[in-house]
């Protein structure tokens, strides 16, 4: 009998314990919660701000292509450095292509 | 011994029962008691918090978190990207890039002649107009000092950590519109102002598409400023517009317009070149002209679009129209014969004079060698009722509708108002003010068979996903002459690029050339006479003659030296077309060109 009571108590006072422990633990949870988050939105933040400088850095890639790729500097380059000339028309030939095309042998009519 | 070892088991025993029943009979009361009170303290706390709590989190929720929003959530405006304009071939003519802005906090500057002197060699603005600006505006909280500054002024900015560290200056990302081409279409691309507002050109009048949406941004902020994650929404971009404008094109036209300049010294020039099939603009080049990354820079002459806001006499190129009308009403045949002989012809007592003494021309002489009496005469026989409903039938006293700020209608005066002389003066281009594109929209009806087609320079505007939201088509505007008239004209047109005629030098090797030359004195208000020392020199014709690719028309303001249209305006069509069918790959149509004939050998 005295022990049966000495062990209904020990649970009891085991659960009394466990309560405030597991109000505690539940507390912490959720602050911990709270800061891992707080933490995520400073790294997005910071992302945000590589992600806007990676865009600057875009456009601009894309403006100076535009402006490389414009007929006038390709025009420039051309002539100053690779000593090329407008093309005359002369010197182009259309070529026909006859039904047993083959690449064998070129005549002249 | 062992008798009194157990009896003391046996009273230990014993003593224990009677502690054990000892147990049972002492009163729990005190004890109870005890642990009810602490019980009760301890809920009441717990109690007292709860309310609390509930107060704060469910009663209170909406206020408080309303200041603590104030306090850590800012609202950030976007400004949106400007639509980019392409050619029709997807090159970019006018995009975005993103600059630093700089800006002052005056009321944490300590010390604002120390401030200004560092900043105003970088920015290019005098240390005391700065100094002045700060201290005017000592109170606010903003200032601006410099817009839209190129990456290396920011970079150079940027060294100054201090000020920046103290919160004194700072920087703000903006857009601005950027035209990696330059010089190239200006007058076609207009410009927009700092603000991204477009104020001239396709810029103002597409404004309202390349315009996107001013979006709010919500940005957390801690304690010290430092950014937490914002709402992922982003500004609205502007739509995008696809020019019917073909860049390769339009540096060949504004290369050989800048030659001719150079070469004439001419006081303006201008050249547009269209599809005569579709109405649409291939290129549109004016000079002088400017630089739109640098509007301000340029003047009003520079920034002028000639094309389609100068009115000039014709002069000789209205001879066509004059011819149009006069075999569409059978007024002439081909076969008819004109004495041209006397060189001059009096009308209403004005006298026009031949440049050239001819003899007896044909209809088809008289435009070939552009003959001003030969003109008269044809004129004469077709009447001013008729002339005049011929060229309200091509287009001129009216605006094209080209989607273009500034078109202006011209100057047609109503038959019922033409005078004695006025027959005969618009029968060779005079009393009557058009457009260049006006005059080349009139061309091309006779170059694509008789329809009058509406120019346009815009193919379709495409909002940022991709969708075309608006598209614009060939549009017919009605026919003005028949086929049979217009292929008879475009005869008539190629005899004068060949020998003998005025526009010999627009002859195009391998391709054959249909146009007319224009020579016209410019009128002096202040005189009021015709000059004789100031001429508008001209050409316009399309190429190939019999299935024309191109309708082109170039005008020059005042030359000095030569004046003439054949000699002045025709080498730089002639020098465009070649190089346009270079670019376009176009064959030549004569025989002199070999065709290589490639076949397998069995």
């Amino acid at each position: 009998m005295t022990k049966r009571r000495t062990k209904n108590n020990n649970k009891r006072s085991f659960l009394k314990l466990c309560f405030p422990l597991y109000f505690v633990f539940c507390l912490f949870a959720t602050i911990w919660l709270r800061a891992a988050v707080i933490n995520m939105e400073y790294e997005l933040g910071e992302l945000d701000k590589i992600k806007a400088e990676l865009i600057r850095e875009r456009k601009m890639a894309v403006a100076q292509r535009a402006n490389f790729y414009s007929t006038e500097k390709i025009e420039k380059v051309a002539m100053n450095r690779l000593g090329m000339t407008l093309p005359v028309r002369d010197n182009v030939f259309y070529v026909k292509r006859t039904p047993a095309a083959g690449p064998y042998k070129a005549a002249l009519k | 011994m062992r008798h009194r070892l157990l009896k003391r088991k046996r009273q230990k025993i014993d003593d224990r029962k009677l502690w054990d029943e000892d147990l049972k009979n002492i009163p729990l009361e005190n004890s109870r008691k005890r642990a009810v009170v602490i019980i009760t303290i301890i809920s009441f706390g717990f109690v007292v918090i709860l309310f609390r709590l509930i107060n704060l989190m469910i009663l209170d929720h909406e206020k408080l978190s309303g200041r603590a929003s104030q306090q850590y959530i800012r609202e950030k405006t976007l400004t949106p990207q400007r639509g980019v304009i392409w050619d029709r071939n997807m090159k970019e003519m006018a995009t975005n890039i993103e600059t630093d802005s700089l800006y002052a906090v005056p009321s944490n500057i300590r010390d604002t002649g120390n401030l200004s002197a560092k900043i105003a060699p970088i920015i290019k603005v005098s240390a005391g107009e700065i100094n002045r600006l700060l201290v005017k505006k000592k109170e606010k909280s903003f200032a601006w000092l410099s817009r839209r500054m190129d990456m290396e002024t920011s970079e150079k900015l940027n060294v100054l950590r201090e000020p920046i560290k103290e919160g004194e200056i700072g920087f703000v990302t903006e857009p601005k519109r950027y035209y990696p081409k330059g010089q190239t279409a200006s007058h076609i691309l207009g410009f927009a102002n700092i603000d991204d507002k477009g104020i001239a050109g396709l810029e103002l009048v597409y404004n309202d598409y390349l315009k996107g949406e001013v979006k709010s941004v919500s940005v957390g902020l801690d304690a010290r400023g430092k950014s937490l994650m914002s709402d992922v929404k982003e500004a609205v971009p502007g739509n995008n517009i696809l020019l019917t404008v073909d860049e390769g094109l339009q540096y060949i036209v504004e290369r050989e317009l800048t030659n001719a300049m150079e070469e004439r010294k001419a006081k303006a020039a201008v050249a547009i070149m269209m599809n005569p099939m579709t109405g649409e603009i291939l290129a549109l080049a004016n000079r002088p002209t400017y630089d739109p990354n640098f509007p301000s820079a340029a003047d009003g002459e520079e920034k002028r679009n000639r094309a389609i806001t100068d009115l000039y006499e014709p002069g000789s190129t209205m001879k066509s129209i004059l011819a149009s009308a006069a075999i569409e009403e059978k007024a002439v045949s081909l076969n008819n014969m004109f004495d041209v002989s006397k060189g001059s012809i009096t009308v209403g007592g004005k006298t026009i004079h031949d440049v050239h003494r001819h003899g007896v021309l044909t209809f088809q002489e008289i435009i070939k060698k552009s003959s001003n009496v030969g003109a008269v005469k044809i004129g004469m026989r077709l009447g001013a009722t008729k002339y005049y409903e011929y060229m309200k039938r091509f287009g001129f006293g009216e605006k094209t509708g080209i989607d273009f700020p500034g078109e202006t209608r011209g100057i047609l005066r109503n038959v019922k108002n033409w005078s004695g002389t006025s027959l005969a003066a618009m029968s060779i281009g005079q009393e009557i003010g058009m457009t260049p594109l006006q005059m080349l929209r009139a061309y091309s009806a006779i170059a694509n068979g008789g329809v009058l087609m509406k120019p346009y320079i815009v193919s379709e505007i495409i909002s940022p996903d991709g969708k075309a939201i608006k598209r614009n088509s060939p549009t017919e505007e009605r026919r003005v002459i028949s086929k049979a008239t217009a292929a008879t004209l475009r005869d008539i047109l190629k005899t004068v690029v060949e020998e003998g005629g005025t526009a010999q030098k627009a002859n195009v090797k391998g391709n054959l050339v249909a146009g007319k030359t224009g020579t016209a004195q410019i009128f002096d208000p202040k005189t009021g006479h015709y000059s004789k020392n100031r001429f508008v020199s001209s050409f316009v014709g399309f190429a190939p003659a019999d299935n024309p690719k191109v309708a082109l028309i170039v005008v020059v303001y005042e030359p000095a030296g030569e004046t003439y249209g054949g000699l002045v305006a025709a080498p730089v069509f002639k020098n465009i077309i070649e190089h346009t069918f270079a670019y376009l790959d176009v064959p030549m149509e004569t025989e002199e060109n070999k065709i290589l004939l490639v076949s397998r050998d069995r």
